[in-house]
């Protein structure tokens, strides 16, 4: 363990930061700019485990075992989302012949 | 052996005290029984029964009379606790003293005459059983008016016999100009009610009672001219005003006869509209301590004295006339209030009951006799096709006009030696203004039953005398109205002032209270002011003979007279400064202020949420990029404000 | 314990109700249990009177369960309001045509309105107070909602939200009043009696109720939803508003105002009381030219009401307890005002006045019924409303002589709309809408009893209900 966290230390905490926030970013920018949804999914799993990087290289940094568990609860509650997600997804696939979240535009006004 | 006479002495009064209460107790059963079974009641017999009613208490009235005026105490009745919690206590409790006597002889005495009256009258009438009903009712409350021993319970009086004065000015109901002059009598009476009320109000938060004696006595250790009590007083002469039809609130009177004419005679010539001097009479311990009032009541009292007077000379309505006469004579009753003298209003009230009651049942007998006729106009040279009526009518004529011995002549005198002695301007006053009746009456009598017959009563083939049942009554009253001056003679001719002295246990403390006093005019005066009047009058009467009698027709009217025929304008004033704007408001604020302005806001809060929503809602496209994106830049927007910020 | 009952055998007759299960017989049943009711609370005013302290409580304690404990408390004044709602309700039910046949849900909310309405007047803790108080609400909306006339929707859902910003305000202000209490925080009213509030906060808190019992009274010039929601529902639902429900408003000012915030009260009458006064005088001269029978009495209501206000907050005992009594005479006086509308409308099926006439003469007894109710409508001496005004007539005047002669002008006012209204109603000739008008039934007639009894009971001996107020009123 002391290892590991060596390791990690090896690489200053400025790069992690930068590093995943570039990580997020693409997210952010896959999930707005892509009209497929699942690569939206996906997109939306690489800002979860941008966040989740953030989180073990802090908690490695201060010591601190609770970002660690943090990273946990996320990847199950990511886990779980995916789970629904790609269920609603075969669903509406089924009924509308396409993931295109641009032809589910039938929920407004 | 004394305590004997102590344990009699009070089952004597005990007796007294379950009179008083029996007193109210026949007339509200007998409005009850008549009311609830109006539909399986025997026409005939209600009438009968109403009388009865009244015959009962009459002679109660009667008993009670003979105790109070022998034994000079009054009698307290505790019925039971109205309002009564705290500090506030108002009992329902009689009381009966002299004044309260006199009051319920009259109105039992006059009452009584007028429900036989009524059963001829009203014979034909299918309401006749609703008719007895409500006469009752007024009997009831009139004496509950009378008994009161408290403001309050006198309130209920008050208010009660306006609300039978509504009942029976409208009781033909069908026709809605009676209704209207039911509406307005009742109106213009809560008008004056108001003012009695708020009276009452100042009456309680100055002295902590309504209880008339604790009041009176509380009252005369007052300064004269104490600010409270002037205030009390016009308070209580508002309320007067407005039942005793004086300026401004008269013009109710007049339109309330379109009421069956026993109700007018009843109610409105002897008993509910004299309410106003009874309440003043039995305050007078206050009047006599706000001089301030006094020359109000006696100021208001005369001009509605001359303004009913002329008006009534005017007048081309049989009842119209007797109704402005009434107005007039109110007037008089209130000037002799004014000027201090509340045993001359009492004994002219009480005269007035009598040939104003005669003169209206005998206008009433003339009506019936033409077929509801009552335009003056179309009558004439009645004397011989009803002599009865005409010799009850001229007894009345006589009575009222103040010609010796009749009643008139006596109560006059009494108020207007009270007037020479404040000054010798207010006599003369006072006397012109009892020479106005001469005309008006002697006209009405002239052009009735002297002049010439009109073709209406030419072509009138069922002209008839009236059935006994309305004559003995008629004759009863005229023979009172002859008698019933003799009770007090003036000064010239008796020692024995025999009304006066009856009353002046009531009026005692007022009248050691009183701070102005006149001087005592000398003998030579009071036979002027005896003899011209009367000689006057005689000049006036022949005059009258020779304008109304000779002239076929009634002069046309122009300029001024048509003023004082239509009644000053007072309607058409009201009408246009009071009835029109309420109206107008009532308008403005039913339709402007309330649906557009208050309604319009709260309906424009509602519609302006939805008008937002509807705009707000086209945010929501559809569209799941579109979301992302707003959301996306929410959160910079977000951090970065925090971080700004 | 007899609390308990008095709100229970409501809720229970309610749901059975509810299930449908009745059928024709759902109205008779509905009338006997609001009569049972109403002998419970006889019985509960029996036991009153020989209380001790004057006081019937219940208090049950909760903490276990939930955060709240269940106070139920009856004195004086809940003991009034609860009377006035168990005798009107058996009537308002009884009032119901047999030609009309409602479904046995309409008795199920009446039954279920007047376990509310006993709740709250029962109530001792506040968030069980503003429970039934919204409560109250939920049938009334029904009522209106599902058995009204024209435009029953828009004006149901008015109604509803109107009053529900009111009791937003208010609740704000009980969740405040809350945090003030000493730890460990309680709802009681007894521990919110005992803030003593300084004047910075009476003021804000005496607004936030101000708002929402005006909306409910309603007070000029949030009355605005009142004669519209009379107008749509059903006879029975505004007789149930008239009589009782607008009363909870007048009730909240007793129960929380006038304890909470006697500074105010005491001060302030220069700035409210005008604004009452003017809807006391505004709904009078609006009835006067009220073409519309129904909406006439909802103004006159409004008039009426606004001087119970007035007396209420006039800061003087006497005005209080004539207010209290009024409550009460106004109840009475309402409903059978409302009845009188309804065997016109019943027979006419028309509301307007100008359409009417001649009554009298085709229906004496109801006219005789309809001038009784009338005249204590506008106060007459021996009807019960004269002794209610002419208290509260009194207390204002020794606090604002101004203001008492102001009001007193309802006196005039009253007569002017009311002898109006009758005149063309009953009097006159008959037109086409009354020609066959019928006079009342026997068990019409049976009705109109308890009302007219009232009116007299009270009216001559109103010290049987003033002598139970003696003392509660401080």
């Amino acid at each position: 363990m002391e290892t590991t966290v060596a390791q990690i230390q090896v690489i200053p905490l400025q790069y992690y930061i930068i590093f995943c926030s570039a990580l997020f970013s693409i997210g952010v920018i896959g999930v707005l700019a892509k009209r497929n949804a699942l690569v939206i999914f996906m997109s939306v799993e690489l800002m979860l485990n941008s966040a989740n990087l953030l989180l073990a290289a802090f908690s490695a940094y201060r010591n601190d075992p609770a970002g660690q568990i943090f990273v946990f609860f996320i990847m199950v509650v990511a886990a779980a989302e995916v789970a629904i997600g790609l269920a609603l997804l075969v669903v509406v696939y089924r009924s509308t012949k396409t993931i295109d979240i641009n032809a589910l535009n039938r929920l407004k006004w | 052996m004394s305590e004997l006479v102590t344990r009699n002495y009070s089952l004597v009064t005990e007796y007294m005290e379950l009179i008083s209460i029996l007193l109210l107790v026949f007339p509200l059963l007998g409005f009850l029984a008549i009311g609830l079974f109006q539909k399986q009641m025997n026409r005939s017999f209600s009438g009968i029964l109403a009388s009865s009613v009244i015959f009962i208490n009459l002679i109660l009235a009667a008993i009670l009379f003979n105790f109070v005026s022998s034994s000079n105490q009054t009698v307290e009745t505790q019925l039971f606790d109205w309002i009564k919690f705290g500090d506030i206590s108002i009992p329902m409790s009689l009381t009966v003293d002299r004044l309260s006597a006199l009051m319920m002889l009259i109105v039992n005495g006059v009452g009584l005459l007028i429900h036989i009256y009524s059963i001829g009258y009203m014979k034909e009438d299918e309401g006749v059983n609703r008719f007895f009903a409500y006469m009752n009712l007024f009997v009831f409350f009139m004496l509950t008016l009378v008994l009161s021993s408290n403001y309050l319970m006198l309130f209920i009086g008050w208010e009660g016999v306006g609300l039978s004065s509504y009942l029976l000015i409208g009781f033909w109901f069908k026709d809605h100009v009676n209704n209207d002059a039911a509406k307005k009598a009742f109106i213009m009476n809560r008008i004056g009610d108001l003012g009695f009320l708020l009276g009452i109000f100042l009456l309680y938060s100055t002295f902590k009672t309504l209880s008339i004696s604790e009041i009176a006595a509380k009252a005369s250790l007052m300064p004269s001219g104490d600010l409270t009590l002037t205030a009390i007083t016009l308070c209580l002469f508002i309320g007067a005003m407005g039942k005793s039809a004086q300026i401004p609130l008269f013009t109710w009177l007049p339109d309330a006869m379109a009421g069956p004419t026993p109700v007018s005679a009843l109610i409105h010539a002897a008993t509910m509209v004299t309410a106003g001097i009874y309440l003043i009479a039995r305050s007078s311990v206050l009047f006599v301590l706000s001089p301030v009032t006094m020359n109000i009541i006696l100021v208001i009292g005369a001009a509605t004295a001359i303004v009913g007077g002329i008006i009534a000379i005017y007048q081309n309505d049989i009842k119209k006339v007797l109704a402005y006469s009434t107005v007039s004579q109110l007037g008089f009753m209130f000037m002799a209030l004014g000027l201090g003298s509340f045993s001359g209003a009492m004994f002219h009230l009480t005269t007035h009951a009598f040939f104003k009651a005669l003169l209206f049942l005998s206008a009433g007998s003339v009506i019936h006799a033409l077929g509801n006729e009552q335009d003056i106009r179309k009558m004439g040279g009645l004397r011989k096709k009803i002599p009865f009526t005409f010799a009850l009518f001229i007894i009345g004529t006589i009575a009222i006009s103040g010609i010796p011995p009749f009643a008139g002549f006596f109560s006059k005198e009494l108020i207007l030696s009270a007037a020479y002695e404040h000054g010798t301007g207010m006599g003369i006053l006072a006397t012109a203004i009892s020479l106005l009746t001469t005309l008006y009456m002697f006209r009405l009598l002239f052009v009735v039953f002297y002049k010439p017959e009109s073709k209406e009563i030419k072509a009138n083939h069922h002209i008839h005398e009236s059935p006994k049942v309305m004559l003995y009554p008629m004759a009863i009253l005229a023979i009172l109205s002859v008698v019933a001056g003799f009770v007090q003679m003036p000064k010239l001719f008796s020692e024995t002032q025999g009304f006066d002295t009856f009353l002046s246990p009531v009026f005692a403390k007022a009248s050691g209270l009183a701070t102005v006093s006149g001087q005592a005019l000398s003998v030579q005066t009071e036979w002027l002011t005896l003899i011209i009047p009367i000689s006057i009058i005689f000049v006036l009467i022949f005059l009258s003979y020779k304008r109304f009698v000779n002239n076929k027709e009634l002069a046309v009217q122009t300029g001024i007279q048509h003023v004082f025929a239509n009644k000053f304008y007072f309607d058409e004033i009201y009408d246009f400064f009071l009835v029109k704007p309420l109206a107008f408001i009532s308008n403005v604020f039913r339709g402007l202020l309330d649906q557009t302005i208050i309604n319009g806001f709260v309906n424009a809060v509602g519609n302006g949420t939805l008008f937002v929503g509807k705009r707000l809602r086209r945010l929501q496209t559809g569209n799941v990029g579109l979301y992302l994106i707003f959301m996306v830049f929410s959160i910079i927007a977000i951090l970065f404000f925090n971080i700004i910020l | 314990m007899i609390l308990v009952l008095l709100l229970i055998l409501p809720l229970l007759s309610s749901l059975l109700l509810f299930t449908g299960k009745l059928g024709k017989h759902s109205k008779t049943f509905a009338l006997v249990s609001s009569l049972v009711v109403f002998a419970i609370s006889l019985v509960a005013g029996y036991a009153f009177t020989f209380a001790d302290n004057k006081i019937l409580a219940l208090n049950l304690n909760l903490k276990q369960l939930m955060d709240v404990d269940i106070i139920l408390k009856m004195d004086a004044v809940s003991l009034i309001m609860v009377m006035l709602t168990t005798l009107l309700v058996p009537v308002i039910i009884a009032s119901t045509a047999k030609k009309e046949r409602r479904k046995p849900n309409f008795y199920a909310l009446i039954m279920l309105m007047q376990m509310a309405l006993i709740g709250v007047f029962t109530a001792s803790e506040m968030i069980l107070f503003y429970i039934f108080w919204e409560l109250a609400l939920i049938p009334i909306f029904f009522i209106t909602a599902l058995w009204g006339g024209d435009n029953r929707k828009k004006i149901s859902v008015k109604f509803l939200i109107y009053t529900v910003v009111g009791s937003f305000a208010m609740l704000i202000a009980i969740l405040y009043l809350y945090t003030l209490t000493p730890a460990p925080h309680s709802f009681s009213f007894d521990s919110f009696y005992q803030l003593k509030l300084p004047y910075s906060v009476q003021v804000p808190v005496f607004l936030a109720f101000f708002l929402a019992f005006a909306i409910k009274i309603p007070l000029f010039p949030f009355h605005s939803w009142q004669a519209e929601t009379y107008n749509a529902s059903p006879v029975q639902g505004s007789m149930l508003l008239a009589g009782i429900m607008l009363k909870m408003g007048l009730y909240g000012i007793i129960r929380f105002i006038l304890p909470l915030c006697p500074d105010v009260v005491a001060g302030g009458s220069l700035i409210f009381l005008p604004l009452i006064l003017f809807g006391v005088i505004y709904g009078a001269v609006i009835a006067i030219s009220q073409p519309n029978l129904k909406k006439l009495i909802a103004f006159a209501s409004l008039s009426h009401v606004g001087l119970i206000a007035l007396g209420l907050l006039s800061n003087n005992h006497y005005g209080v307890e004539g207010g209290i009594l009024q409550l009460f005479s106004h109840g009475v006086n309402v409903v059978g005002f409302f009845l009188c509308y309804y065997m016109i409308m019943k027979r006419t099926h028309t509301d307007k006045i100008s359409d009417l006439g001649g009554i009298a003469s085709a229906a004496p007894k109801f006219a005789a019924v309809f001038m009784i109710i009338v005249l204590a409508n506008i106060s007459l001496p021996l009807t019960n409303s004269f002794v209610g005004e002419f208290l509260i007539l009194l207390g204002l005047f020794q606090s604002n002589m101004i203001i008492a002669i102001i009001a007193g002008l309802t006196i005039i006012l009253g007569a002017v709309y009311i002898l109006k209204m009758y005149q063309k109603v009953m009097y006159g000739a008959k037109s086409v809408a009354t020609e066959n008008f019928t006079d009342l039934t026997l068990s019409e007639m049976l009705v109109f009893v308890p009302i007219i009894a009232m009116i007299f009971l009270v009216g001559i001996f109103p010290s049987f209900i003033l002598q139970l107020l003696q003392g509660a009123v401080k």
